[in-house]
C-alpha cells in the first residue's frame, strides 16, 4: 500500500515535467511576449516552491505510514502514545508558511502594477469583442510613427503588431463578456460591455502567436479564436503599406465585377464595410468584421477557417449558420452567385 | 388518513382541547414504509434522505462529466453540438456543487451533530424535514430543463449579460436560477437549524471547546451558509426580476455594470468552496485519531484554523475575478488576501500529519480516503498558491489549469473525504459494514482514475487550454493528455460501479458492533444504528473525547488500560421512561412542495403560482397549528404549540441533569 | 393535569436547559435576522452603484424624493417599534386586553407605513419612474419592496398573536412569542432607518 502510494505521490511531478511540449502554440510555460515573459519569471519559482511543499508533505505522510504502521505483532491491546498537541510546532508551521507567502507577495505586486502600466510610447489598437469573432482598429491620431496614416486600419481576426513595440490594447466588448488571450504574449484581459480596459502586448520576434476567446461568452465560444502576427521592421511597412493602398477596382464584365454588384444585392453590404466601396451599413446591424482587406488574412468567421482554401470560404457562403450562433444570416445563394462573390472577394487585397 | 369531519382531539383528562387542523388530515403515525420516510422528522432518517438523493445527482452528474470526457477525448470532438456541450458542462458543475457535494455534506451534519452532541435530536425535527424535501424539490427545479425545453447552458457561474433575455431566450437560465434558489431556502433554514442545535443543544458537561471536530467544522460551515446564501438570493432575484418582469439590472444599454453579478456572485461563491471542504477536513479529523489510536493533533489549533477559514473566506472572492478589469490596486489587495488563506489550511494539514505521526496506523478503507483527501488536497492547495499570484493567473484563470486545481480540492478533497465517512459510519447509518475487498477495490480504481482524470488537466491548462470550450482543434498539443483524461474518467465511472455493487451486496453482511471501530465520540456510544430517540440516558460529559474516556483510564505508569464492562447508551430494552420525541407530520412536505409550483408558474401560468401559493398557505396554517408532538401519541397531553412554525425542542425529555463533580482530567 | 394548570405561569414552558440561555426559537430568531443583514447588505449596495449611475431614461430617484412625507411614515414605522415593546411588557404582566391593544396599534402604524409607501411608489410612477424604466428604479424598488414585504410578513405575525390572544392562547407563559415577533419587528424598522438614511437622506 505504501509502496503504491510512494509511486503516485510521484506521478503528479512527472506529469509537470512532462509539460514541455514541442508543438504547443498556447503553451505559455514557453512565453515568447515581453510579459508573457514576465509573468513566467514569476510563475516558474512559485510552481517549484509549491512542488517542494507538495513533495515534503507527501514525504512526510509516506514516512509516517511506514514508520507508524500497525505491525501483526503488536500487542493489540497496547495503545500509542496518547500526544495531544505541541504548540511550539504549531506556532512554527503557522509563521513559517506565512513568511513564504508574505516573500512571494513581495515579488507579485510589484509585477502587478508593471503589467497595467502604460508605457510611454506604443501602437494604439482597439480591440472589439462580439460573438464568435474580434475586430481591430489601429487609429490613426497617435500611430503615425508606426506608419498608420489618418484614415487608419480595420481588420479582424489577425491582429498584426510590430516585433519590439508595445502595443497597447483597448478593449471593449459589443455584445456580452468575452476575454482576449494570446497565451504566449500575455495573460487574458476581459472585454466588459459597457466598460473599457487596457492591456499591453509586445513581441520579442516574428512569429505568428495563437489565441482564442478566455471568457464563456455562448454557444460557439470555443470558436472564437485569434491570430497574432507579429512583424520585423520591413515586413511591418508591407503589411501597412498594403493595408492602407486603396482597392484595385475590379475589371468591367469580370467575374469579380458581378461579385461586386452581387455583395450590395445580396445584403453583404448592409453588414460588412469595405472601405471606398461600400461604407454605410444598415443602422440595426450586427457588427460585422470589415472586409476591406479580407484576402490578406488567412483565416476567418474566429480564425476557425482557412481563407487559402477555397472550399472552406465557399461552404462558409452556403451555410453561415454552419457556426452554431453565428449572427450572419443571408439567403440563399445559388453556386454561379458564390463564384461571383468569391472572385469579388479575392480582390479584396 | 383522510377524515372530512372536524373531530376534535380527547385527552385521558376528558378534556376536549385541540381540534384538528383543517379537519383533513390525521397526523400520520407510521414508522415503516414510504409513508414514515415522507413524514419523517428524524435527524437520522432525513440525514439518509439528504445522502441518498445526492448519490442519485452524483450519478446525473457524473454522466454529465463522461459526457464531457467523450467530447473532449479527441480534438473536434462530434460526440455533442457546442450547444448541447454547454448545457452538459453547465449542469455537470451546478450538479455536483449544489445537488452533490453540500447535501452530502448536510446528510452527514444532520445524521451526526445531535449524537455527536447528546441530544435526541435537531432544535427544529420539522424545519429539518422542510429542508430536505425543498433541496430535493429545488434540484428537480433545476434539472427539468433537461425536458422542458433546454437545460441552463451559461456555466455554473452564470455571468452577465448572457444570462439576459437577449442572448439566453429559453427557459434554462430560469431552471437555473429557481432551482437554485429553491435550494438556497433548503441550505439556510437548515443552517439556522444546525446552529441552534449546536449552540443550544449540547449534552451537559459538553462544553464547545469538547465538541467533536467534525461538530465544529460543521458549525462553521452553517454560519458560512448563514451569510453566504442571502447574497446568492439577492443576485438570483435581480436576475429573475430581470428576466420576468423587465427590471434592469444588468444590462449594458442600460448603463448597468455586469461586474455587479460577479461580485454578488463570487461573495457567495468563494465561502461557497469553504462550505463544501470543512464538512471534509471535519471527516478527516475524525477517522484519523480512530485509526491512529491517538487523539487529533492540536485540536484546539484545528477548532481556530477553521474559524480562521470561516472568516478569511470573506475577504478573497475578487480573485475569481483578477482578469475582469478590477484595476490594480484590487487586484494586488486580493492577491495578497487569498495568499494568507494558505496559512490556515497548511496548520490543518500539518495537524494531520501530526495525527499520524507516533500512532499505530491501521489502514482501513476509510483511512485510506482521509490519507487520500491529505495528500490529494495537498495539490490543490499548492496549485492554489500559484494562483494567488495575480500576474500568473492572468495566464492560469479559465484554463483547464484551473480545473485541474479545484477538482483537486472538491474532488480529491471533500469527495474522497466524504467517500470515506461513508465507509466510516455506514455501521452506525445502516447497522452493517460495507464490504472491505469490494471497498479497496473502490479506493484504487477511484484514486487511480481521479489521478489520470486531472493530474493531466494540469499539463494541458499550462499549455494554454481554456475550460468552457466544447472541442479543441488539432495541433495544439492537448491531443494525448485529453484522451488519457478520458479514460481516467471512465475509471471513476467504474469504481463508483464498484460502491454501487458494495451497498447492494452488503445489505446481508451480518449486523455491526455499536462501536466497531473503538471510536472516540458520542455516537459510537449508541447502537448501530441509534434507536430512534438516540441515547436511553443523555450523556453527561467530562472531556473532548467522552467516549475514549470512559473507554481508557490512564494506569499509574501513565499507560492507557480498557475499562471493562463500559455499556453504551443504549440498550435492547430502551430506555426506563420513554423519551417525548416530535411526531411526523406531512406539513414540511406540503410547504415544499408549494415552492416548486410558485417557480414553474412564474414561467408558465400564474394559475400555478395560485396552487403553490395556496399550499404554502395551507401548510404554515396547518403547521403552526399542529403540536410538535401529536397529543394521541401519548398518554400524557403536551403543550407545546406555537403560532408560528417554529417547533419546540422537546426532543430532550430530561431535565439538566448537573454536571458531574467528578474532578475533570485535564484535556492537553 | 388540565391544561390550565399546564399553561399556569408557574409552570414555565421554557423548562429545557440549553447552552447559551436563550431558548431555541429566540436563538434562531437571532441567527435568521443575521442572515437578513446580509440580504438587505446586498440589496442596498446594489442600490448605492446604481444611484452613482446617470439613467439612461427617466428621472434620477434623486430628484423625486419627498423627504418630509417619507420622514413622517418612517416616523410612524418607528413608533411602531414602541408600541411593540408595549406590547410585550403587556402580556409580560398578563395583561391580555392591552396586549392586543399595542399589538394592533402596531400592526395598523405598520400598514399606515406600507400604505404610505405604497402611495409613495405611485406618486413617483407618476412622475415617470417605473419598476423598469432605469438602473435606479429597479434598484428602488427592489430593496424597497423587499423590505415592504418583510413588513406586511411581520403584520401578518402581529395580526395571527392578536387572533391567538382573543382565542386565550396567548397567556403570560407565551410571552416569548411575542417577545420573538417584537425582535422581527425591531429588526426590520433598524432595516428602514439604515434605508431611509442610505437611500433618502444621504445623496450624491
Amino acid at each position: 500500500m505504501i509502496k503504491h502510494l510512494r509511486r503516485l505521490a510521484l506521478l503528479p511531478l512527472v506529469l509537470l515535467l512532462t509539460s514541455c511540449a514541442k508543438d504547443a502554440p498556447q503553451d505559455y510555460l514557453q512565453p515568447e511576449g515581453t510579459y508573457a515573459k514576465k509573468i513566467d519569471t514569476l510563475q516558474k519559482p512559485v510552481f517549484i516552491l509549491a512542488a517542494i511543499v507538495a513533495v515534503f508533505v507527501f514525504a512526510l505522510v509516506a514516512y509516517a505510514m511506514w514508520r507508524f504502521r500497525e505491525r501483526k505483532d503488536d500487542d493489540p491491546n497496547e495503545l500509542p502514545a496518547q500526544m495531544h498537541g505541541n504548540t511550539k510546532l504549531e506556532i512554527g508551521w503557522t509563521i513559517l508558511p506565512a513568511l513564504v507567502l508574505a516573500a512571494i507577495s513581495a515579488f507579485t505586486l510589484p509585477v502587478v502594477f508593471e503589467l497595467t502600466d502604460e508605457p510611454d510610447e506604443y501602437l494604439a489598437v482597439d480591440v472589439y469583442g462580439q460573438k464568435y469573432w474580434w475586430g481591430y482598429e489601429y487609429p490613426g491620431e497617435g500611430n503615425s510613427a508606426y506608419g498608420i496614416e489618418e484614415a487608419g486600419i480595420r481588420t479582424a481576426n489577425e491582429l498584426h503588431i510590430p516585433v519590439g513595440v508595445p502595443v497597447w490594447l483597448t478593449l471593449r466588448s459589443n455584445d456580452v463578456i468575452h476575454s482576449f488571450w494570446a497565451p504566449k504574449l500575455n495573460g487574458k484581459r476581459d472585454v466588459v460591455p459597457g466598460r473599457v480596459h487596457t492591456w499591453k502586448l509586445e513581441a520579442e520576434e516574428p512569429g505568428v502567436f495563437s489565441g482564442q476567446c478566455a471568457e464563456f461568452c455562448g454557444t460557439s465560444h470555443a470558436f472564437m479564436r485569434l491570430k497574432v502576427v507579429a512583424h520585423d521592421q520591413a515586413s511591418w511597412r508591407e503589411w501597412v503599406e498594403q493595408m492602407q493602398a486603396p482597392l484595385e477596382e475590379p475589371e468591367a464584365g469580370s467575374l469579380a465585377a458581378e461579385g461586386f454588384e452581387l455583395f450590395a444585392q445580396k445584403g453583404c453590404a448592409g453588414c460588412h464595410q469595405v472601405d471606398g466601396a461600400y461604407e454605410e451599413v444598415a443602422e440595426d446591424a450586427p457588427a460585422a468584421p470589415n472586409l476591406t482587406k479580407l484576402f490578406t488574412r488567412d483565416c476567418f468567421a474566429g480564425c476557425i477557417y482557412d481563407l487559402t482554401d477555397r472550399n472552406e470560404l465557399e461552404a462558409w457562403l452556403r451555410d453561415p449558420q454552419r457556426k452554431d450562433g453565428s449572427l450572419m444570416v443571408i439567403g440563399e445563394l445559388t453556386e454561379d452567385e458564390i463564384d461571383r462573390l468569391y472572385a469579388y472577394l479575392e480582390t479584396l487585397r | 388518513m383522510a377524515i372530512t369531519e372536524d373531530r376534535p382531539l380527547e385527552l385521558t383528562t376528558g378534556e376536549t382541547v385541540v381540534r384538528q387542523p383543517l379537519g383533513a388530515f390525521t397526523r400520520p403515525r407510521s414508522t415503516t414504509g414510504w409513508r414514515s420516510w415522507l413524514t419523517t422528522i428524524d435527524h437520522k432518517k432525513i440525514g439518509i434522505l439528504y445522502g441518498g438523493t445526492a448519490l442519485f445527482f452524483f450519478f446525473v452528474g457524473g454522466v454529465e462529466a463522461l459526457l464531457i470526457r467523450m467530447q473532449l477525448a479527441q480534438p473536434d470532438g462530434q460526440v455533442l453540438t457546442a450547444g448541447q456541450y454547454n448545457q452538459v458542462f453547465t449542469m455537470h458543475g451546478t450538479t455536483m456543487v449544489f445537488l452533490v457535494v453540500m447535501p452530502l455534506a448536510a446528510a452527514f451534519a444532520n445524521y451526526l451533530m445531535p449524537l455527536q452532541i447528546g441530544a435526541r435530536d435537531v432544535a427544529f425535527p420539522r424545519l429539518n424535514a422542510f429542508s430536505y424535501w425543498t433541496f430535493l424539490f429545488g434540484g428537480i427545479v433545476l434539472n427539468s430543463g433537461w425536458f422542458l425545453g433546454g437545460s441552463p447552458d451559461n456555466g455554473w457561474f452564470n455571468y452577465a449579460p448572457n444570462s439576459g433575455l437577449a442572448y439566453s431566450p429559453g427557459n434554462g437560465i430560469d431552471f437555473w436560477n429557481m432551482g437554485l434558489l429553491i435550494a438556497g431556502i433548503a441550505s439556510l433554514v437548515g443552517a439556522i437549524n444546525l446552529i441552534v442545535t449546536a449552540l443550544n443543544m449540547r449534552a451537559p458537561g459538553m462544553t464547545l471547546m469538547r465538541m467533536p471536530v467534525f461538530t465544529w467544522m460543521a458549525l462553521v460551515t452553517q454560519f458560512l451558509l448563514l451569510f453566504a446564501i442571502p447574497v446568492l438570493t439577492v443576485a438570483q432575484f435581480l436576475l429573475m426580476f430581470e428576466r420576468l418582469f423587465g427590471a434592469q439590472f444588468f444590462d449594458p444599454a442600460a448603463g448597468a455594470d455586469p461586474l455587479l453579478w460577479q461580485h454578488l456572485f463570487w461573495i457567495f461563491g468563494h465561502p461557497e468552496v469553504y462550505i463544501m471542504i470543512l464538512p471534509a477536513f471535519g471527516i478527516v479529523s475524525e477517522i484519523m485519531p480512530t485509526f491512529a489510536r491517538k487523539p487529533l493533533f492540536g485540536y484546539p489549533f484545528m477548532v481556530f484554523s477553521g474559524i480562521a477559514i470561516g472568516f478569511m473566506g470573506w475577504g478573497v472572492w475578487a480573485h475569481h475575478m483578477f482578469v475582469s478589469g478590477l484595476g490594480p490596486v484590487s487586484v494586488a489587495a486580493f492577491s495578497l488576501s487569498t495568499m494568507f488563506i494558505a496559512v490556515p489550511t497548511g496548520v490543518k494539514i500539518f495537524n494531520w500529519v501530526g495525527t499520524l505521526w507516533g500512532g499505530k496506523l491501521k489502514f482501513s478503507v476509510p483511512m485510506a480516503f482521509a490519507i487520500a483527501l491529505v495528500v490529494q488536497f495537498t495539490v490543490g492547495g499548492v496549485s492554489g498558491v500559484s494562483h494567488a499570484v495575480s500576474p500568473s493567473d492572468t495566464q492560469q484563470t479559465d484554463t483547464y489549469y484551473i480545473v485541474a486545481h479545484f477538482h483537486y480540492v472538491l474532488f480529491g478533497g471533500a469527495l474522497f473525504g466524504m467517500v470515506g465517512g461513508l465507509y466510516y459510519w455506514w455501521p452506525k447509518f445502516f447497522g452493517r459494514h460495507l464490504r472491505d475487498r469490494l471497498g479497496w477495490w473502490h479506493f484504487w480504481l477511484m484514486a487511480l482514475g481521479f489521478n489520470l482524470t486531472f493530474g493531466p488537466m494540469h499539463i494541458v491548462g499550462l499549455q494554454g487550454m481554456p475550460r468552457r470550450t466544447a472541442s479543441y482543434p488539432e495541433g495544439m498539443g492537448w491531443d494525448f493528455w485529453n484522451f488519457i483524461e478520458t479514460v481516467g474518467a471512465f475509471l471513476i465511472g467504474v469504481s463508483f460501479l464498484v460502491f454501487a455493487y458494495n451497498i447492494i451486496v452488503s445489505r446481508n453482511n451480518p449486523p455491526a458492533e455499536a462501536d466497531p471501530w473503538d471510536g472516540r465520540t458520542l455516537e459510537w456510544a449508541t447502537s448501530s444504528p441509534p434507536p430512534v430517540h438516540n441515547f436511553d440516558e443523555i450523556p453527561t460529559v467530562s472531556h473532548l473525547d467522552d467516549w475514549w474516556h470512559s473507554k481508557y483510564r490512564e494506569t499509574d505508569d501513565h499507560r492507557l488500560e480498557r475499562v471493562e464492562g463500559v455499556k453504551s447508551y443504549s440498550s435492547p430494552e430502551g430506555p426506563s421512561e420513554p423519551p417525548h420525541l416530535p411526531s411526523p407530520s406531512y406539513w414540511p412536505f406540503v410547504l415544499a412542495l408549494g415552492l416548486p409550483f410558485v417557480a414553474y408558474g412564474l414561467l408558465y401560468s400564474y394559475w400555478l403560482c395560485g396552487v403553490g401559493g395556496v399550499l404554502i398557505l395551507a401548510a404554515i396554517y396547518g403547521w403552526s397549528l399542529e403540536p410538535s408532538v401529536d397529543p394521541g401519541a401519548h398518554a400524557h397531553h403536551d403543550e407545546h404549540e406555537h403560532g408560528h412554525g417554529h417547533d419546540d425542542h422537546d426532543a430532550d425529555a430530561e431535565e439538566p441533569v448537573a454536571v458531574a463533580t467528578t474532578p475533570e482530567e485535564t484535556t492537553e | 393535569m388540565t391544561v390550565a394548570e399546564h399553561t399556569s405561569a408557574a409552570h414555565p414552558t421554557t423548562a429545557h436547559h440549553t447552552s447559551t440561555g436563550l431558548t431555541n426559537e429566540k436563538l434562531a430568531m437571532w441567527v435568521f435576522l443575521g442572515s437578513e443583514c446580509l440580504l438587505f447588505g446586498g440589496l442596498i449596495s446594489t442600490f448605492l452603484l446604481y444611484r452613482e449611475t446617470e439613467p439612461k431614461a427617466g428621472p434620477a430617484i434623486s430628484e423625486l424624493y419627498d423627504i418630509p412625507y417619507t420622514s413622517v411614515s418612517s416616523f410612524v414605522l418607528l413608533m411602531s417599534s414602541l408600541t411593540m415593546v408595549l406590547a410585550v411588557a403587556a402580556i409580560k404582566r398578563g395583561d391580555q386586553r392591552n396586549t392586543r391593544v399595542w399589538l394592533m396599534t402596531t400592526a395598523l402604524l405598520g400598514a399606515s407605513f406600507v400604505g404610505g409607501q405604497i402611495y409613495e411608489f405611485t406618486v413617483f410612477y407618476r412622475e415617470g419612474l417605473g419598476y423598469t424604466t432605469n438602473l435606479q428604479g429597479s434598484a428602488f424598488y427592489t430593496l424597497t419592496g423587499f423590505h415592504g414585504v418583510h413588513v406586511s410578513l411581520g403584520i401578518v405575525m402581529l395580526l395571527s398573536s392578536v387572533v391567538m390572544s382573543l382565542r386565550g392562547r396567548l397567556g403570560p407563559e407565551r410571552s416569548e412569542a411575542v417577545e420573538i415577533v417584537g425582535l422581527y419587528w425591531h429588526f426590520v424598522d433598524v432595516v428602514w432607518i439604515v434605508i431611509f438614511t442610505v437611500v433618502y437622506l444621504i445623496t450624491p
